[in-house]
């Protein structure tokens, strides 16, 4: 995590790539994102959400891949 | 006498705890469900390899007791275990009352309930002619 973003890794194993995308579309008012060869950073629309943000979002995928 | 069982990894500093996982005892739907149950007061993270060894990652919202937190997760994880065995064999059960029910007087087996609709047709048919 650095002062603007964070970057968040998933294992492919277990993480489904539509419940990543679905979770991206659904987390757009609170942040934008950038897919890198390292995993996704995300970039905080408002700095405070920053801290919590990544762990939020692996909560976020984890519940969309119940979902489905 | 102290010892016994623990698949738990505690880092009290960086205030999570890592559970390793068996694949050949709990298939990654069973981890799944119980990891999905535990977000609701903590952050989940899931790695590792589905064949060998899966690694849940648990860091709490809260400040809490992390091995208690290991613990309960590896309860649910029999929970889940033990309704996912459960369901399998209510689902035989349950195909083994409708085949049972399916059974005409004869003992003769139908396949299906259109069969069943057809049979009732023909005898039907077969009163009118008489």
């Amino acid at each position: 995590m650095s002062e603007n973003d964070v970057i968040v890794r998933f294992n492919d194993k277990f993480y489904k790539p539509e419940a990543i995308d679905f979770a991206l579309r659904d987390f757009s008012n609170v942040c934008r994102f950038e897919k890198i060869p390292d995993g996704i950073r995300l970039i905080p629309i408002e700095k405070e959400a920053l801290p919590l943000l990544g762990y939020e979002f692996y909560n976020y995928v984890l519940g969309q891949m119940k979902n489905q | 006498m102290g010892g016994g069982l623990t698949n738990l990894e505690i880092d009290e500093k960086e205030g999570y705890v890592l559970i390793s996982v068996n694949p050949k005892i709990y298939p990654v739907d069973v981890v799944l469900s119980a990891a999905y149950l535990f977000t609701e007061k903590n952050y989940v993270l899931l790695d590792g390899d589905p064949k060998d060894e899966i690694v849940v990652e648990i860091r709490p919202k809260e400040k809490d007791d992390l091995k208690r937190i290991g613990m309960e997760f590896n309860n649910e994880l029999i929970e889940y275990a033990n309704y996912a065995v459960s369901t399998i064999k209510n689902e035989k059960l349950r195909e083994a009352i409708i085949q049972r029910v399916m059974l005409t007087n004869s003992g003769e087996k139908i396949s299906s309930p259109q069969e069943i609709l057809k049979r009732w047709e023909d005898s039907e048919n077969k009163d009118v002619r008489e």
